[in-house]
């Protein structure tokens, strides 16, 4: 387990937009229950309070032109890759000025030029699309790397070993990141899978498998980044589990029933984002009028958001056509 | 022009598109080292290299995912699948990846890939490598579905499926792999869903694609004795379907049967009939009939396996009923 | 496909009917004009017959059961529609033209390849519903050449109007006067003038008086005995057991005169003839009393004078009661359409050996006849027709009775 023990040699400012981005996650999660009650919002909606550590932590240890999949609790990585929370909320609101033109929702959101090529909705679905982008970028001798995103469930589908599989017979530059948070939907890993250690399940595919604090912003940037340049360098895949929490429930409408108060607590206890404020004012690298600061920035920058979404127009009627296909 | 086979024609379509582009390369299992089940992809990998011609696992959902994420990220996949019956193993990434992501995403990405299938049925090979699956690929939005019949068409529609920005499902028919036609040398295209009509007639039009092409021509053959003139439409596609092509036609004969090699109950035939319906019903002068396969998982037995695929003689009568 | 048999309307009043009798079981073959059953109305006990070849599927309906007009009593596999009387365009006795051109070798080709195809077809998807009598396109090229697509003749799969047939009919709506001129296809020899006078006699009739069609079977075997020994044609010896039918039952020999049946005193029947110029319909009259050798002798002079186009009008004059024979087709049964103002048109089918049971229950084989009458309904009920058949049966079954009185003496 990596921790705190890690030394970072990151700058202020690096660990400064760490914390905002974390903040920025937190309040536009939060702000979605209401506004999904008052029916601005339809469909899914799974939030990612409490797994914000893992999306920021990968997110800064990627480059721009480097690519992010995910599954479909997405809202906190599209953000963490740089995606407008503007634009992420109007999708929400199936607005036209939405990431996906309000076609896509809250499970489906795709940002081309910031490279985070979509959330997808079918458990373990988008790993071998994962493999394909690694492929492409092999194919094309470049040097980008992948990084993909699941939760704990995915790894109990056969794609996702058909995925690790092929990754490491074409060692593509793919860097696979269970989000464990303990519960696919309501079962827990130890009723779901045989091994608990997840990280252990890329043994069989000679995929060296590392686990990682999930709630350490830090923890995660760094095993992410040797991952990253491993695959970047030709060094093939690399499989992180990434031990988390999700405050909420699974969805909008699950109440979360099957996990004892005492377990919350513990896990609120180990909140990424107060806990490394913390840490950065230990550590002298920030103050907390700064970090006050940026509290109050990104809650108004989600208050816009939100205005953004409500006066932007629905789709056009004729939007229900368009990019079935190439042509029409 | 000289006469190849189906199988040489598809071949030339590939080879001549990856000189053409680099973006396209091709996997499957078996494709490279062992050049193919049907030995459509021979001599690609000592021409093109391991870098372009892929072998994979047995691992369909595998497969069609890498290709989709592939063409997503630019390039131009060909995906083999061995045969068609697997591709219900990576249905999940047909559907849910390749049809959707370009209409999900709001139009920002693409999937140019085409995935190649051979199917159909009439070697015993049982109920679960017999399928022909043309409806069902027809049925799911985004998709593009182009089936051949002749070698010339083999060639002419495979390079536009390449070329195609659109996930393609090219469904072959393994019982043509070795039927033989002229096919033109080199650059030889023929857009997507466009509809070809095989042989003129004015009394009846049969509409059919891949093998039942010809039991339709034969059957045209056996009814030109009795001088009924049967006109014989190669849709070549089931998406987008040549209703332009469809309607002249049966607004010259006034009359049609559907003949699909797959089951009858939820087929092509029956989206047909309808559109036709709607279209021209004051142009026809009887109901517009099905011809199809039996409703029933594939029998391994040669007789069974015989009645259940349609014929000449279930053409003929069909024909008859409303002539 | 299958054709569902329902209780016919025999009367006015009769709203509901009772299966006295199945003439017929489950996977019997059926032949057109065969009796399938005994029903009765509210009036009379009537044999109801089949208008269809087909086989029997299934009988929906118990005997002694009594069931609403209209409820499925019966179902058949064969083609086309089944209704005992319907609206559908039938052949006129009066248009030989449009006799059936089926020969009896093509129709059993038919058969055996319908057989083979049924086989086949079971594999395939259930035979599709034929809705309509006409097809679309035969609709719409009828509606844009003016033709009322009820008078045209199908000849597609199950009795259908197809394009064919429209392509082939001519226009029975009174064209307008700038296509006065256009004259359509037809039979060489044909006069255009008798054609118009059929077309519009018969379109008259069937759109202004109600049809309701009984047929009888007559056993023939005493009228061919006497034939042979009397040198006289069956047809003779139908129209004098018509004519004495006709002064027993004086209510069938009316006419339609402002809105009322008029009895008429004389009986003057009217026999079809077809001829190379077409249709006439030549009267023999005042035949109540005449002897069954006048009568052939009139019968004999008419027809030739018709064939040579010698007829004059008084020879078409007067009719009180029409008879279509065309037995001599080849024609098992058939339903002919009245010509107004009468009351009534019997339609004479060929002889033909059919087996029947004898009072000892022994089968064996006899020459039958069917006969249809077609009544006009303001005049007649179905009791009225089936009482004046019965009459004509037992004459003819008797055949003695119309030669004894009379025989061989002219009238004075």
């Amino acid at each position: 387990m990596k921790g705190k023990k890690e030394r970072t040699l990151l700058e202020p400012r690096e660990l400064l937009a760490m914390y905002r981005d974390m903040v920025r996650i937190r309040e536009f999660e939060e702000a979605c229950p209401k506004l999904y009650s008052q029916g601005k919002m339809g469909g899914f909606l799974h939030l990612y309070s409490g797994q914000e550590a893992v999306g920021v932590g990968v997110a800064h240890a990627m480059h721009q032109e480097d690519y992010m999949i995910a599954a479909y609790r997405e809202h906190g990585l599209i953000l963490a890759k740089g995606t407008p929370p503007d634009v992420v909320m109007a999708e929400l609101f199936g607005k036209a000025t939405g990431v996906s033109k309000g076609k896509g929702g809250s499970m489906h959101m795709f940002d081309a030029e910031r490279r985070f090529m979509g959330g997808y909705g079918i458990v373990g679905g988008h790993l071998p699309l994962a493999v394909g982008i690694g492929f492409a970028i092999l194919y094309r001798e470049s040097d980008e790397v992948v990084v993909c995103l699941f939760g704990d469930g995915a790894t109990n589908q056969g794609v996702f070993h058909e995925a690790m599989n092929m990754a490491a017979l074409y060692q593509v530059p793919v860097v696979f990141v269970c989000e464990n948070n303990g519960y696919g939907i309501g079962t827990s890993v130890a009723r779901a899978s045989a091994v608990e250690q997840l990280y252990k399940k890329s043994c069989a595919y000679e995929t060296p498998g590392v686990k990682v604090d999930g709630m350490d912003v830090l923890a995660v940037y760094e095993t992410v980044r040797q991952a990253v340049q491993r695959a970047r360098e030709g060094g093939g895949p690399t499989y992180v589990e990434a031990i988390t929490y999700r405050f909420r429930g699974h969805s909008i409408s699950d109440p979360g029933t099957y996990r004892s108060e005492q377990e919350k607590k513990i896990w609120q206890e180990r909140d990424p984002i107060p806990n490394f404020a913390e840490r950065l004012i230990a550590e002298g690298r920030a103050s907390r009028e700064q970090l006050d600061q940026i509290d109050a920035e990104e809650k108004q920058r989600i208050e816009a958001a939100i205005r953004f979404a409500e006066e932007s127009p629905e789709p056009a009627a004729e939007e229900l056509w368009t990019d079935v296909y190439a042509k029409f | 022009m000289p006469e190849i086979t189906c199988r040489e024609a598809l071949n030339q379509a590939i080879r001549e598109e990856m000189e053409r582009d680099p973006a396209v390369f091709i996997l499957g299992e078996d494709v490279g080292l062992y050049e193919g089940s049907f030995k459509v992809t021979r001599g690609l990998l000592a021409k093109f290299g391991d870098k372009r011609v892929v072998d994979t696992p047995i691992a369909e959902a595998g497969i069609v995912g890498l290709a989709c994420g592939a063409a997503m990220a630019g390039l131009r996949p060909i995906a083999e699948l061995m045969t068609v019956n697997f591709a219900i193993v990576a249905m999940d990434q047909i559907m849910n990846s390749a049809a959707v992501a370009r209409y999900m995403f709001g139009g920002q990405c693409s999937v140019p890939l085409v995935i190649r299938a051979p199917g159909g049925a009439g070697h015993q090979l049982g109920a679960q490598h017999s399928h022909t699956l043309d409806a069902l690929f027809m049925h799911c939005p985004g998709l593009r579905v182009v089936i051949p019949s002749i070698p010339a068409d083999a060639k002419g529609l495979l390079k536009s499926a390449i070329r195609s920005d659109d996930p393609v499902m090219f469904l072959e028919h393994e019982g043509l792999y070795a039927t033989k036609g002229e096919v033109p040398d080199g650059e030889y295209t023929i857009p997507l869903g466009v509809a070809d009509v095989k042989r003129q007639g004015k009394d009846v039009t049969l509409l059919a694609v891949s093998r039942m092409v010809y039991v339709c021509l034969e059957a045209a053959e056996l009814l030109a004795r009795d001088g009924i003139e049967a006109e014989v439409v190669d849709l070549r596609a089931l998406n987008p379907i040549d209703m332009p092509t469809v309607l002249a036609s049966v607004r010259k004969t006034h009359r049609a049967v559907t003949v699909e090699e797959s089951w009858l109950t939820g087929g092509w035939g029956g989206e047909l009939v309808a559109r036709i319906v709607a279209a021209a019903f004051d142009d026809l002068d009887a109901p517009v009939l099905r011809v199809g396969g039996a409703d029933v998982p594939m029998p391994y037995n040669k007789a069974l396996e015989k009645a259940a695929i349609p014929d000449v003689a279930q053409v003929v009568a069909r024909v008859r009923e409303i002539l | 496909m299958p054709i569902e048999i329902t209780m016919p309307k025999l009367s006015d009043t009769m709203e509901e009917g009772t299966i006295l009798q199945w003439r017929i079981k489950e996977g019997d073959r059926i032949s057109k004009g065969q009796i399938i059953a005994e029903v009765e109305t509210d009036k009379a006990a009537m044999e109801m017959e089949a208008f269809e070849d087909g086989l029997v599927r299934a009988l929906k309906v118990d005997e002694g059961a009594t069931v609403p007009v209209g409820t499925v009593i019966a179902v058949f596999d064969g083609e086309g529609k089944a209704e005992p009387v319907t609206e559908e365009a039938r052949t006129p006795a009066e248009k030989p033209a449009e006799k059936s051109e089926e020969k009896p070798a093509e129709k059993a080709e038919e058969k055996a390849e319908e057989k083979a195809e049924e086989r086949m077809l079971k594999r395939s998807a259930p035979p599709l519903e034929q809705g309509g009598s006409a097809s679309p396109v035969a609709r719409k090229i009828a509606l844009e050449k003016g033709l009322d697509i009820g008078r045209i003749r199908g000849t597609g799969p199950g009795g259908r109007i197809v394009l064919a047939d429209v392509e082939r009919a001519t226009p029975q709506i009174a064209p307008p006067p700038a296509e006065a001129g256009a004259k359509p296809e037809r039979a060489a020899g044909k006069s255009v003038k008798i054609r118009r006078i059929v077309a519009r006699k018969m379109l008259e009739s069937w759109q202004n008086i109600p049809h309701f069609f009984v047929t009888v079977a007559v056993d023939m075997t005493d009228v061919i005995r006497f034939r042979k020994d009397l040198e006289v044609s069956i047809n003779d010896f139908i129209v004098t057991a018509t004519a004495r039918s006709l002064h027993e039952h004086p209510w069938v020999n009316s006419l339609w005169i402002d809105g009322e049946a008029v009895e008429q005193e004389s009986i003057n029947i009217a026999m079809a003839v077809a001829t190379e110029r077409g249709l006439y319909n030549p009267v023999i009259h005042d035949c109540g009393n005449l002897s069954l050798k006048e009568i052939s002798r009139r019968t004999r002079d008419l027809a030739d004078k018709a064939h040579l186009g010698k007829l004059v009008h008084a020879d078409l004059e007067g009719g009180t009661f029409t008879i279509s024979n065309m037995g001599m087709l080849g024609v098992e049964s058939f339903s002919a359409i009245i010509t107004p103002p009468q009351a009534a048109v019997l339609a004479v089918g060929t002889v033909k050996g059919e087996v029947v049971v004898d009072d000892q229950g022994e089968p064996g084989i006899a020459p039958i006849l069917r006969l249809t009458l077609s009544a006009d309904h303001r005049t007649l009920d179905g009791a009225d027709a089936a009482e004046f058949l019965g009459t004509l049966k037992s004459y003819l079954e008797a055949p003695v009775t119309l030669v004894t009185c009379n025989y061989g003496q002219e009238k004075e």
